[in-house]
């Protein structure tokens, strides 16, 4: 770096008196000998003097004192501070962790129990009879599960690829990403793609099968991300979705379905083999 | 003080109901003042200075514990701010005439006294509007770090950590900025008549 550039590195500090004595010695010896910079540093000096004469307007003191009132009463109105929603709203923005985690495992096994029971509890004729569904659709159940589990998979990614790329660091700040979130899921996206590829044996699957693939490599560029500040990985992974056209590839997808889906008369399991045969 | 900030921090954590009222009422000025200076319109830095509160509010629950608050809220305030110039961008700015017309006796309270001189109230309202019209001239980032720096008192290292860019970067649109101030008001540079001294 040349003393010039050194010294006007140095001119932010040196307006305001911040610079150290090593550094003010350098750049005082320097505008000695370096006119042009003297010059600079003079010209800087009296603009940021002539800044000094803006005058901010100060709002009435009522303005200040009626401040939180104001406040309050806008947050009552969002709902965020009825007296209702208070203790509510409280306890959640302020609830330790665990109790999330508590309450998220809770939910899992009540879902299990539930789903355990009425998809896989031993089949009675009469309530199958009940039911009234064709022979056909429990033929074609394994299949039929795949199915949503892979558009299942799809849709989730989608989402997050969406989340990421609509975010703009210059416009939101990097908390409304909520990357941790982001993360989880796609760390449980990623469990899942392995999964998924292991059950796509066919050939006549493959853009399925190079789907998954592709969004597995950006989900885990996801999981890996240090942190929401991290806007230079952020970037290089929208670039990665952009680069391999996977909105695009996702587009076509659903594309496909929908029209295939259209074409028949009879809803599943045709459409699911339809879908897992492209 | 930054002890103190961890103490607040901690109480409203802990669900001290006073402790966020406590809060805003430490940096309801500093935000507002940001918001002002980036927007250049007191109308908007009131509305964004109340949105900022309010987004901190809902956002607590993402707030990390160990990074600084202040600095969290500044780029909320930031961001706010140069997102409503965005908004307003596609609508017609106010023109000159409009801030000739504006009132000045309610901008610059004391400015329309008897006592003082007509010539110099219109001269000191006419240095006012074109020192706000040059810092409007400012890309909104170069004109966020001047005033954070210029008027608000913000360390370089702490302007960076609010925009989360290199000191590098801040020492640069703060450079940017005030040369291209001082390309916008030359001719009160030039002028041995003007009163520039820090007074």
């Amino acid at each position: 770096m040349s003393d010039c550039k050194k010294c006007q590195d140095l001119f932010g500090e040196a307006f305001y008196e911040e610079l150290n004595d090593e550094q003010k010695n350098f750049l005082e010896s320097h505008i000695r000998v370096c006119e042009g910079c003297e010059s600079e540093y003079n010209e800087m000096d009296s603009t940021l003097k002539v800044m000094e004469k803006r005058i901010r307007p100060e709002p009435e003191q009522a303005y200040w004192n009626g401040y939180w009132d104001k406040l309050a009463r806008k947050m009552e109105d969002e709902k965020t501070l009825t007296p209702k929603t208070e203790s509510w709203w409280r306890a959640f923005t302020f609830a330790p962790k665990w109790a999330f985690q508590t309450a998220a495992a809770l939910l899992l096994v009540v879902l299990g129990i539930y789903l355990g029971k009425t998809i896989f509890s031993p089949s009675i004729p009469g309530v199958q009879q009940a039911r009234q569904l064709p022979t056909v659709a429990f033929k074609a159940e394994p299949n039929v599960e795949f199915t949503q589990r892979a558009q299942n998979y799809i849709e989730r990614s989608k989402l997050i690829l969406l989340a990421l790329i609509n975010f703009d660091p210059e416009t939101e700040d990097s908390y409304a990403l909520d990357l941790p979130h982001q993360q989880q899921i796609s760390r449980e996206l990623v469990s899942e793609a392995s999964f998924l590829k292991q059950g796509i044996a066919d050939s006549d699957q493959r853009r399925l099968r190079d789907l998954i693939a592709d969004l597995e490599v950006i989900l885990l560029q996801i999981a890996n991300l240090e942190s929401e500040h991290d806007f230079e990985a952020i970037e290089l992974v929208k670039e990665g979705v952009d680069r391999r056209g996977i909105l695009l590839q996702i587009h076509v997808t659903d594309f496909r379905q929908s029209t295939k889906g259209k074409d028949k008369t009879t809803p599943s399991p045709t459409v699911s083999d339809s879908f897992l045969n492209m | 003080m930054v002890q103190d900030e961890q103490v607040l921090v901690d109480r409203i954590f802990s669900g001290d109901s006073t402790a966020f009222q406590e809060f805003v009422e430490r940096y309801k000025k500093k935000i507002y003042y940001i918001a002002y200076d980036i927007t250049g319109d007191q109308d908007d830095a009131e509305d964004v200075s109340q949105e900022v509160f309010i987004k901190v509010f809902r956002s607590l629950k993402t707030f990390r514990r160990n990074a600084k608050i202040s600095s969290w809220l500044y780029q909320i305030s930031v961001n706010a701010s140069i997102d409503l110039l965005r908004k307003k961008s596609s609508k017609p700015e106010k023109s000159v005439d409009d801030l000739e017309r504006a009132d000045i006796q309610e901008n610059f309270p004391g400015s329309g006294t008897r006592a003082q001189n007509p010539e110099r109230i219109a001269e000191g309202f006419l240095i006012q509007k074109h020192i706000s019209q040059a810092l409007q001239k400012v890309s909104p980032k170069e004109r966020s770090v001047f005033v954070m720096r210029h008027y608000n008192e913000l360390k370089i290292r702490e302007i960076a950590e609010i925009l989360k860019v290199s000191q590098g970067t801040v020492k640069a649109l703060f450079y940017r900025a005030t040369r291209k101030l001082r390309k916008e008001l030359s001719f009160y540079l030039g002028n041995p008549g003007l009163e520039v001294s820090n007074e």
